[in-house]
């Protein structure tokens, strides 16, 4: 009796082995069959390294992936530069006075429940925001913010299909505003205060854009399914399931193993061994992201721990001290422009390579221009001093900043190992994007007392955002630094509709802020992303997804 | 007479060590954990003479990420630096914050813990209270926390103690985090070594209590030290490497947990560059387990219940 009851334990035990051996190597086994069935349900999945906190808009900036699939932007970025990737306005003009737009609202659109999408929804949306300008609710912590609305007179549907908006001075914010166009009768009972911090807009959502939000498990992933009612045409895939991943390995495994069709941003690395994949398609495209080495011009208040940071011939000097090219070449492994001037060069109307001024990288000139600012090695000890006799030891921060690319470490290191060259020497703290936040923010607020920063951003192409970096008490600008010649240049570029005469502002703006050199432009990184070809077709030739909107979530089908 | 004492209390001595390194060399594991420590500390000593000055971005020579050959025998890294290179440079940084920390975590441990064993009472109790504050705060997360706050403080340049600030601090953060084991082991031995009848005879000739401790019950408490400052150094290691992981490591003087970090974030797990991330990780395990062998060793020696009856 007790052997069997023994032997029976013994067989329990084994059989339970085996079906844990069995159950590790199913996955593995089940892939191949498993890749096959994805393809055939016709769901579009996409990859992100992203976590969005809330569907809300107007409460979060760490939403735009999904919500933008959703929401329409009323003309925004990509419907400028594609005739094809429309938003909420159909059409759009500016009278001969340049301060009344008349937008015309697509005909007969309709939200994704059915009841019809008119200039009263956009409308509704853009005095929803002006209404909360200086109330202690205003709308300014998420994607939907006043920014620019102070500048308008008044927004009014004059019928179902026409908006218009009248702007105290000549402006382009009512095209290149980015503010996605929510429902009225949803919206019109949601308090400021309420939209600002707990509403949290719930799945499913109710928008004009091709994928509409059904299904939001924070952390886990986002479900959209078809807009039944989008303007041309219910898109012909099942849905989208946006995975919300933490690092690059396992987006590039979903890839691979065919759980993922598109991933957005891998790195440098894992594209070129992608690119080797017969059923992976890899592209780079140019996105509006900028890196830069910023210096703590602040004076008095949360300044640096020299006073050559605020002396523009010093930070001229540095910009003498640094590669662009190796910086691109080591550092992104050539995905990457090199570092010109404020301008990225996706914003194609303003760039310019500004030839005739730019520096080039000479350690023994930068050494030459130190010694003749005045930053010499006096005592002999390896390393330079300041006006003051004090020893340089500057400290640099760096990280990601949040809704940027990565930046890689070997940029820091490079940097650090140049300035170390010309007797600088430079200690780096690495911080994660909000205590960067936090360190980078005004000193007013509490943020400097740092000497150097290399970091990124990435705003919209729109003069305005290209310039904001050298501009007064802005949370983009960095370096603390303000010029009462380039507020005056900002402030006309502002007023400006003209693209030639805002084009020649925004050249001189970049001059004087190169020259001034609060910021040494590092490099504009490209986007590189992969999508399989096995399953879903339809992808952008330049850039397989849009950055600015919906594109191509509208067209993709089945293969 | 008084010579006499004196050459057989050095023989005694001899003796006792002699015998302790026959049963403690016995243990194969010690072999091993200890061959592992010397070779890692040879390559910690001298970096420089074995794979030359420390790379870095602006001297790296090499292709990205290739693999292993005859000129890069670990291959490159993702900005094309030796691999071994960065390896060997980062088996300095890896072992003095280990080392250092424990060191540091040591001394706070056997302070507190034979304060509060000694003295009892309330001293014991707020001792205790404080270890206790530190024993349920999970010592990595309070690492984390500590970590960029500290950095922020003292965060300018320069060097204290020959140490950059990041590691300065890193190893401080370690050091001030895992004591608290220490501190009650030793507590539990004070208690029970403070009655014992030398103790009472070296108080009634009139010894100081410091001299007390110092002479008298810390020779006593080596062993349970020894042997758990060994696990000590392990966990050292493992904190800085998730640190490090995690981002807040020097970027600038790479080590083992940095090295990983990188290779993380350059995507070398699901790019096929195994030797990346490998590399640095057998490092970790293997220093790792030397010193956890070299302690279980002691412990074994040491422990007269877990000697083996021959």
């Amino acid at each position: 009796m007790r052997f069997k009851y023994t032997s029976s334990c013994a067989v329990g035990r084994r059989a339970v082995v085996k079906a844990m051996v069995f159950g590790s190597v199913a996955p593995w086994v089940m892939n191949s069959a498993a890749l096959a069935s994805s393809c055939g349900d016709r769901i579009v999945r996409v990859g992100a390294k992203l976590a969005p906190a809330s569907l809300n808009p107007f409460a979060t900036w760490s939403s735009f992936w999904p919500t933008a699939f959703t929401y329409d932007f009323l003309v925004g970025v990509d419907a400028q530069r594609h005739p094809d990737r429309r938003g909420f306005a159909k059409a759009w003009s500016v009278a001969d006075d340049k301060v009344t737009w008349t937008f015309k609202i697509w005909p007969g659109m309709k939200w994704s429940d059915g009841r019809p999408a008119t200039a009263g929804d956009a409308a509704f949306t853009y005095n929803y925001l002006r209404d909360s300008i200086g109330t202690p609710n205003e709308l300014n912590v998420g994607w939907n913010n006043t920014t620019g609305l102070e500048n308008v007179a008044s927004i009014a549907a004059i019928d179902q299909e026409t908006l218009q908006i009248v702007t105290k001075v000549p402006t382009r914010w009512p095209t290149d505003n980015v503010i996605m166009i929510v429902p009225e009768h949803i919206w019109k009972d949601v308090s400021h205060a309420a939209a600002r911090s707990t509403f949290r807009n719930g799945a499913p959502l109710i928008g004009t854009g091709p994928m509409i939000v059904s299904e939001f498990q924070q952390g886990q992933f986002v479900r959209l399914t078809p807009n039944q009612y989008f303007r041309t045409g219910q898109p012909a895939t099942a849905g989208v399931i946006l995975s919300l991943l933490n690092t690059a390995d396992s987006l590039v495994q979903g890839l691979k193993s065919g759980n993922l069709d598109y991933v957005a941003s891998v790195t440098a690395a894992q594209w070129a061994d992608l690119s080797k994949d017969p059923n992976v398609a890899v592209g780079q495209s140019r996105i509006e992201q900028r890196n830069f080495l910023a210096f703590n011009t602040a004076s008095g208040r949360g300044e640096g721990s020299t006073k050559a940071l605020q002396d523009p011939a010093f930070r001229d000097a540095i910009g003498y001290a640094i590669d662009l090219q190796t910086i691109v070449d080591r550092g992104f492994r050539g995905h990457a422009d090199a570092g010109v001037g404020l301008v990225m060069p996706a914003a194609e109307d303003y760039f310019s390579d500004l030839s005739d001024i730019r520096r080039r990288f000479d350690l023994k000139e930068a050494a030459r221009r130190l010694d003749a600012a005045g930053y010499r090695d006096a005592n002999g000890d390896g390393v330079r001093e300041d006006k003051e006799g004090k020893r340089f030891q500057l400290e640099l921060i760096t990280g990601t900043d949040s809704g940027t690319q990565e930046m890689p470490i070997a940029v820091v290191q490079l940097i650090a190992g140049w300035l170390g060259q010309i007797a600088i020497p430079v200690s780096v703290t690495q911080l994660d994007s909000g205590a960067l936040g936090s360190r980078l923010t005004a000193p007013e607020n509490g943020g400097g007392k740092w000497d150097l920063a290399v970091g990124g951003n990435w705003l919209s192409p729109a003069p305005h955002d290209i310039l904001v970096l050298g501009k007064r008490g802005d949370r983009n600008n960095r370096s603390y630094w303000s010029n009462e010649q380039f507020e005056q240049l900002l402030s006309q570029v502002d007023v400006t509709v003209d693209l030639r005469k805002s084009r020649e502002l925004v050249d001189r703006a970049v001059r004087l802020i190169y020259t001034e050199a609060p910021y040494i432009m590092l490099c504009y990184p490209l986007k590189l992303h992969a999508h399989r070809k096995d399953c879903i077709q339809g992808w952008g030739t330049e850039d397989a997804v849009s950055s600015w909107g919906y594109f191509p979530f509208d067209r993709l089908k089945a293969v | 007479m008084t010579k006499l004492t004196a050459e057989s209390r050095r023989h005694l001595r001899t003796q006792a060590i002699k015998s302790f390194l026959r049963r403690f060399l016995g243990h194969n594991g010690a072999w091993l954990g200890l061959l592992a420590l010397a070779f890692f500390l040879v390559l910690a000593a001298m970096p420089g003479a074995l794979v030359g000055p420390l790379q870095t971005a602006i001297t790296a020579t090499g292709d990205f990420l290739i693999p292993p050959s005859t000129q890069h025998l670990l291959g490159t890294d993702e900005i094309g630096r030796d691999v071994l290179n960065l390896i060997v440079h980062g088996a300095r940084t890896s072992l003095t914050i280990a080392l250092v920390s424990t060191v540091i975590s040591l001394i706070v441990g056997i302070t507190v813990g034979m304060t509060s064993g000694y003295y009892g009472g309330r001293i014991d109790a707020w001792l205790m209270r404080t270890t206790d504050f530190f024993f349920v705060i999970p010592s990595f997360v309070l690492a984390l926390v500590i970590t960029p706050v500290v950095l922020e403080v003292i965060g300018r340049g320069g060097d204290i103690l020959g140490f950059r600030p990041s590691l300065f601090v890193i190893i401080l953060v370690i050091g001030s985090t895992s004591w608290a084991f220490v501190a009650r082991i030793v507590r539990s031995q004070t208690l029970s070594l403070r009655e014992r009848q030398f103790v009472e005879r070296a108080r009634v000739v009139g010894t100081n209590d410091l001299n007390i401790m110092v002479h008298h019950l810390l020779p006593l408490l080596v062993p349970q030290v020894a042997a758990n400052g060994a696990l000590v150094v392990a966990n050292a290691i493992y904190t800085e490497t998730a640190l490090s992981f995690l981002g807040l490591g020097d970027p600038l003087q790479p080590s083992w947990g940095t090295l990983l970090s990188l290779a993380e974030r350059a995507g070398a797990a699901s790019s096929g560059a195994w030797w990346y991330f490998g590399a640095p990780g057998l490092c970790v395990l293997i220093v790792s387990l030397g010193f956890v062998l070299v302690g279980n060793a002691l412990d074994d020696t040491f422990n007269p219940r877990r000697r083996a009856i021959p």
